[in-house]
């Protein structure tokens, strides 16, 4: 288990994070949600072990261990964050890309080996098409995939026999993601995270995306715990309105066995919701 | 893997091409024959001289100097993460230029009383410890909190620069002509004083240099995806910092210290490079040591024999032939280009 | 080094153009008396050109430029910027060069060479040119007569600058003027050629508080009220002449610019102390009174 006891940060005396407690489980998915600057992307860094500076309180523990006690190279293996979004410096090719994700055991390793572990993970998300593409020219969904493939072989390649529980942390997945691609990338993550046993924490901003593929939520308002627990228990009417100050419908999906939500920022209109066809 | 392989062979080559033209040609007409007896020790005293204490050290220092500056190139446009940055921007020149000239500018009174040896011998210690000292100083700045903020660090060394080119150019107004001039030619470059004594203090911190950028090459390609994905993966971001800084300065204040400011090939040499080959740090450094050393190689041939029996400064000559292939090549490939 | 003559010989029959040099008879006798001389100092060029080692000259360096002749041979760049390489190959028996210099990196490589570096000290002085003579005759087979004569010639012209300055009895406060463009201007303090110059033409330098050249000041420059300024021709012709020296600040409230006072002199000939310099000198001296005079 990934565990955040009482976390924090101050900045420049403002409280971006205050006592927040999270856990990330393996086999499950884990979503944070809350309104723009809630500090959800900060959790998600202090549960990365990236944030080191003064002002950072509490404690995080991987598998009972203290997180600042675990060697960097030892903690890639551990976990992997999938950024919001990568500048590369300089271009470099999709398969350069995704062969960062063994550079921890790059030595122990031949290069044919790196090579072929490069493709077999490229082959796992349909991306061997774009091999020797440069890494800019993709668009917003085939560089996630890219980076899903780098984090994934990154947390593969150091617990080849899955020995060790390892987490997928994925901050904003679905930014400049269109509508197909949001959805479709967020059930690949999860799903491939599951088949592995990874531990998921997910920063999402979809209401319904996450009702769908979240085992547990943890809502945050101006860095503060709003509530945390399994989908099925939070996922109501007063966490959602006093998470992000809208009202919303909770029904049966129609399609999944999950709840639908529809929001509604200026209150119940007063008239009939249209019935879905 | 193929193609690795031939590109290899054409750096290889290239420097072998580079070397071998540049032992061939000399103001001092030497037959190929000739040289070979001087090369095996069988010729006049005088031919020997000429090509084991003259040629022979210049070209090595050649090929010193150019991997280098092109290495450090390299490696701080990968630290930096800026296709612009090379050694100047981390303090290293302009705290080299501004001792050195210091140095001219003041040896008549500080060093009177010693041998014009021991105040040249002044000139590079001084450009030395300036290099590192600035390069101190500009780490200083950026570090903070235990962590060193590299946009931070990149407006201080340019803030430092300015600084120092200030003063630098305050001492250059108080110059008189004899010193003016030696401050013209030490900024403009040099290897006419090249000999083994130089060789044998470059050649070391180089090659040490050189093989420590290169044990960081993983983590220069980490660094390409910005230093919190390098962190990610497992690599110490700040030590990885703190070494390529530390060994940038000392690779090129020994260097510049001895040849004077040899422009274009830091900045240049790795992009032709990239351009070609991409920018895979593993490769990337060895290539631009080698392409590197040809090309300064090639430059110092050139400014040594064109002008004969006169030399021209290698300086002019990097940036007349760099910058305009350099533009030609930017334009050829505008379009492959998206860090521009 | 004592092989040097055979080297020589060796030399030219190995190389000069490659393989086409089947070696030069005619070379290899002619080659034990002349000289091949590189004269790194462009007083020291004129001073071997009048004692008739001009045509022995192999190899000059950038402030060579009198007589006329020294521009027909090769250029060696300047003295901080020499190619080693470059002289060897013009296979000089001896490089003569000015004392100050003679530590250059280039230099010592070329004495580790076997090629013979002789430094010659060089002082601000009428004599100087006997004096560098007489060093230059320890190396170069110059007879004594000739160098005598040299010396009667030089003292004639004391002679003569003696006779000028008798004939004067005001001591008129010279400014020396170093330019190049409007943008760098440097005045001579003491302890320079120029200031000696002028004091050997009866002068004074205007400015006396501080040694070495320092940048032109508008307020040193009235501060210093020069009877006369002195330039170098090609300072005053950087300038646009004296119509663009006018647009210093502070030159136009000197009383040489008001009187009109400017003296513009070949920088070598005035400054360079070699054979002429006396003659300079009276020449400097016979300007910088009249002009007070007039």
């Amino acid at each position: 288990m990934m565990r955040a006891e009482k976390v924090g940060l101050k900045l420049n005396g403002r409280n971006i994070l205050r006592d927040i407690d999270c856990t990330v489980t393996p086999g499950r998915v884990t979503v944070v949600m809350g309104k723009n600057g809630a500090g959800k992307s900060t959790l998600l860094q202090i549960m990365a072990g990236q944030v080191t500076q003064g002002g950072a309180a509490g404690a995080v523990s991987v598998d009972g261990k203290a997180m600042q006690d675990i060697p960097s190279a030892e903690l890639a293996g551990r976990r992997a964050v999938l950024a919001q979004s990568v500048q590369l410096g300089f271009p470099l090719p999709v398969a350069e890309v995704v062969e960062l994700g063994c550079y921890a055991r790059y030595h122990q390793m031949t290069a044919r080996q790196r090579k072929s572990a490069v493709a077999q993970y490229l082959e796992l998300l349909d991306i061997t098409r774009l091999k020797n593409r440069s890494f800019p020219t993709l668009s917003g969904g085939e560089q996630k995939r890219v980076l899903l493939a780098k984090c994934l072989l990154q947390l593969d390649v150091e617990n080849p026999d899955h020995k060790n529980n390892r987490y997928l942390l994925l901050d904003e997945p679905t930014a400049a993601l269109d509508l197909e691609q949001q959805y479709r990338f967020v059930d690949l993550a999860t799903r491939l995270a599951r088949e592995r046993g990874l531990g998921v924490l997910a920063v999402l901003h979809d209401l319904n995306l996450a009702a769908r593929f979240a085992d547990d939520l943890l809502f945050l308002r101006n860095g503060e715990t709003v509530a945390a627990g399994p989908t099925t228990k939070v996922l109501t009417k007063t966490i959602i309105q006093e998470t992000f100050n809208v009202d919303c419908l909770i029904q049966p999906h129609p399609c999944f066995n999950c709840p639908l939500i529809t929001t509604l920022p200026y209150g119940k209109p007063n008239i009939a919701p249209a019935l879905a066809p | 893997m193929h193609s690795r392989f031939i590109i290899l062979i054409i750096l290889f080559s290239l420097l072998a091409v580079s070397l071998a033209a540049g032992i061939v040609t000399g103001a001092y007409d030497l037959s190929v024959a000739d040289l070979w007896l001087a090369l095996t020790g069988r010729a006049e005293e005088l031919e020997q001289f000429l090509v084991w204490q003259v040629r022979l050290p210049r070209l090595l220092m050649a090929v010193v100097v150019g991997s280098a500056l092109a290495m450090t190139g390299a490696a701080t446009q990968g630290l930096f993460r800026n296709p612009l940055a090379e050694p100047t921007l981390i303090g290293v020149t302009s705290g080299a230029m501004l001792f050195a000239v210091g140095m001219l500018v003041f040896s008549v009174h500080l060093l009177a009383a010693f041998p014009l040896w021991v105040q040249q011998l002044g000139v590079s210690l001084a450009s030395f410890i300036g290099a590192l000292l600035t390069t101190g100083i500009v780490y200083r700045l950026a570090a903070g909190r235990g962590q060193l903020n590299v946009a931070t660090m990149l407006l201080a060394g340019i803030a430092i620069a300015a600084l120092t080119g200030a003063i630098t150019g305050l001492l250059i107004y108080q110059s008189d002509e004899e010193q003016l001039r030696d401050i013209t030619f030490w900024s403009l470059g040099s290897l006419s004083g090249a000999n083994w004594t130089q060789v044998a203090i470059a050649a070391p911190i180089v090659i040490t240099g050189g093989y420590f950028l290169g044990r960081d090459a993983l983590a220069l390609n980490a660094f390409l995806l910005g230093e919190r994905e390098a962190a990610q993966l497992g690599f110490s971001v700040e030590r990885v910092k703190k070494r390529v800084i530390v060994w940038t300065a000392l690779i090129v204040g020994v260097c510049i210290s001895l040849t004077g400011l040899i422009g274009f090939v830091g900045l240049v040499i790795p992009h032709v490079l990239r351009l070609w080959m991409g920018t895979d740090y593993r490769r990337l450094l060895l290539y631009s040591g080698l392409l590197g050393a040809s090309f300064l190689l090639m430059a110092d041939t050139l400014s040594r024999s064109i002008l004969a029996p006169a030399e021209l400064p290698i300086g002019i000559l990097t940036a007349l032939v760099g910058a305009p292939f350099f533009l030609w090549l930017l334009l050829r490939e505008r379009r492959k280009i998206s860090w521009l | 080094m004592k092989y040097f003559p055979v080297f020589l010989l060796l030399l030219l029959g190995l190389t000069a153009c490659g393989p086409s040099s089947e070696g030069h008879p005619e070379a290899e006798t002619t080659g034990a008396e002349e000289q091949r001389i590189v004269s790194l100092n462009g007083t020291l060029t004129e001073l071997l050109y009048d004692l008739g080692y001009g045509d022995q000259l192999v190899g000059v360096d950038v402030t060579s430029s009198y007589p006329a002749a020294a521009n027909e041979v090769p250029k060696l760049g300047h003295v901080s910027q020499l190619n080693v390489e470059g002289m060897l190959a013009l296979r000089p028996t001896v490089v003569f060069v000015a004392d100050e210099a003679k530590d250059k990196p280039a230099l010592k490589t070329l004495a580790e060479a076997g090629v013979k570096v002789v430094p010659v000290k060089m002082n601000a002085t009428l004599d100087n040119a006997v004096v560098a003579a007489k060093t230059l005759a320890d190396h170069l087979p110059i007879e004594t007569d000739k160098i005598d004569a040299y010396a009667a010639s030089i003292g004639s012209d004391k002679q003569v600058l003696e006779t000028t300055l008798e004939g004067t009895e005001i001591t008129p406060r010279v400014l020396f003027i170093y330019a190049r463009g409007a943008k760098q201007l440097m005045v001579a303090g003491t302890d320079t050629e120029a200031a000696a110059m002028i004091v050997l033409a009866g002068g004074e330098n205007a400015i006396q508080s501080f040694s070495d050249f320092k940048p032109l000041t508008p307020e040193a420059l009235v501060e210093a009220a020069p009877d006369a300024i002195l330039m170098f021709s090609s300072g005053l012709a950087s300038l646009d002449g004296k119509d663009g020296l006018a647009n210093i600040p502070g030159i136009s409230q000197t009383p040489a610019f008001r009187n009109d006072h400017i003296i513009a002199m070949d920088g070598h000939y005035l400054l360079g102390f070699g054979p002429r310099a006396a003659k300079a000198a009276n020449e400097l001296a016979q300007q910088i009174h009249v002009s007070v005079t007039k």
